[in-house]
């Protein structure tokens, strides 16, 4: 080998091994550019949660396991009443003192509905009266709503009013449907809803649309 | 010779590769800011129809770890598979919704949708009475709860409609009907193009632009493989009628809110289901009819 031509192999050896040492270089420092990153950033962030109100399922009405009034049962100062000597109707359950005047009865179109007997047995207290005066338990309360609310109770029984939870597929589980009274309120049977919640938050709450866009 | 390192060729040298290297570095930067590199699994992992039941069940579990490693919540990811003789169905009484929008958070407790960017499935609008008029209509509205006075309200989520527009646009196939007639998104296949979300008429497709966010103590441990399992960025998500709770037979988070029972869930092939009675003895009204997309969502009226 000509001492030229060694010598023009050291050179190409020497590049070479400069190039190396600088790719490897580069590779290095791109290695701690990108593990210097903040993968996983912003997944520990601290998130609100929502309002346990807006989500909960709790019925509007509470339905109670008997037919109470201010926690007592009916016959606990009805107590003699029965068929052949029914509550007496001559007396005003208002005027008579502190017991009945706090409920307030705004039942119907113009409240028409405006008597105790129409719902509640005179006859047997804790029940309801059916058309014929027979005793409803107050555990099939919709029959008595049904007096008046046919075509209410029909959807209800078909399942197009009125919520029902649990399992659409019965045979996979208990299906239960709530009845007239867990959501409206007999005396005053308007349906009060829940509070509103909140609306959809915009992605860019500050970026507001142009003027003048349609 | 100049192939002596001098002063000026090392200067040289030493210039260009650093101005190398910081090209490189600008070039790659968007991978900073990745949170989730994929694993060689991850990333070679099949769709969903060409998976076998044990690869299936292996991304399960390895999901279930995922949640355990990044959120300490002991989750259950399970699939289950569309039932026979079962095809899904809503309704919705337009009559009785007083608009509370309790529907659209139930949902996303129960789906694990994500708070911060904020996303829903559901999109209550308050409407003009008098006609069925979108374009008239407020969604973002603070007050009213009951339906008197000039207006009325209409939540709107996916229909699952049988002819989906949504299914027919995805250039990959990530989003496809199944049997029960649910449209579903496999959330590993979507490659995020968001042409579902344009196709749709009834805007029921999210896209998450960001992680999803959701505070470990409200994540839904119940998770359903093509429904609330996590999604991640850069994927579309929509309403699947809570496969992970209707597949086990129990209706819908939203059915199970609704303080008025506007909202009805069932099965449409059984004749003694609500939705049957619903159908057959109501006045029934499809949104947007007219284009054809053949719902199975179906808002009704009272008279």
């Amino acid at each position: 080998m000509s001492s030229r031509a060694r010598e023009k192999l050291i050179l190409e050896n020497r590049l070479t091994l400069r190039g190396a040492v600088m790719g490897a270089g580069i590779f290095l420092a791109l290695g701690v550019f990108l593990a210097a990153g903040g993968h996983g950033r912003g997944v520990k962030k601290k998130v609100k949660p929502l309002d346990p109100a807006y989500y909960d399922p709790t019925p509007m009405r509470k339905v109670k396991k008997a037919l109470l009034f201010e926690g007592a049962a009916c016959a606990d100062c009805h107590e003699d009443v029965n068929p052949k000597d029914p509550i007496d109707l001559s007396e005003d359950p208002v005027g008579k003192g502190e017991f009945h005047e706090k409920v307030i009865l705004e039942h119907g179109k113009n409240h028409r509905n405006n008597r105790c007997f129409n719902c509640h047995n005179r006859f047997k207290p804790g029940f309801f009266a059916d058309d014929a005066g027979k005793p409803i338990p107050y555990n099939e309360v919709q029959l008595l709503c049904s007096k008046c609310h046919g075509l209410l109770f029909q959807d209800w029984e078909g399942g197009a009013h009125g919520r029902r939870n649990g399992f659409w597929d019965k045979s996979r589980g208990k299906q239960t449907a709530l009845v007239c009274i867990a959501c409206h309120d007999p005396h005053k049977p308007q349906f009060q809803g829940p509070a509103l919640a909140p609306g959809p938050k915009r992605l860019h709450p500050e970026a507001a649309e142009p003027e003048g866009h349609p | 010779m100049s192939e002596q390192v001098t002063r000026r060729n090392f200067i040289k040298g030493g210039l260009l590769a650093t101005g190398v290297t910081a090209a490189t570095a600008a070039a790659l930067s968007p991978l900073r800011a990745m949170e989730d590199f994929p694993t060689f699994e991850q990333f070679f992992q099949q769709h969903y129809k060409k998976l076998s039941a044990e690869d299936l069940d292996k991304i399960m579990r390895r999901i279930e770890q995922d949640v355990q490693n990044r959120h300490g919540v002991k989750a259950y990811v399970s699939d289950p598979k569309p039932l026979d003789g079962v095809e899904f169905a809503y309704a919705l009484n337009l009559g009785r919704c007083i608009g509370c929008r309790k529907c659209v958070y139930a949902c996303m407790k129960e789906n694990n949708l994500s708070r911060d960017p904020e996303l829903q499935y559901i999109r209550v609008l308050k409407m003009k009475k008098g006609s069925i008029d979108i374009e008239s209509s407020e969604h973002d509205f603070t007050e009213g709860t009951k339906p008197e006075g000039d207006y009325y309200f209409m939540p709107v989520q996916c229909h699952q409609c049988r002819n989906a527009p949504c299914v027919k646009v995805c250039p990959v196939g990530a989003t496809w009907q199944e049997k029960d007639g649910v449209v579903v998104v496999d959330y590993d296949w979507c490659i995020g193009c968001r042409y579902c979300e344009a196709a749709c008429p009834y805007f029921a497709r999210r896209f998450n632009w960001k992680t999803p966010q959701v505070p470990e103590e409200e994540i839904n441990p119940n998770m359903g493989y093509l429904s609330n399992r996590p999604r991640k960025k850069g994927v579309v998500e929509k309403c699947h009628f809570c496969l992970q709770r209707t597949r086990n037979g129990r209706i819908p988070a939203c059915a199970e809110v609704c303080p008025t029972g506007s909202r009805k869930f069932g099965n449409l092939l059984d004749p003694e289901s609500e939705i049957s009675f619903i159908l057959k003895s109501k006045r029934v009204y499809i949104l947007k009819e007219d284009l054809g997309t053949m719902p199975r969502f179906y808002y009704y009226f009272d008279k």
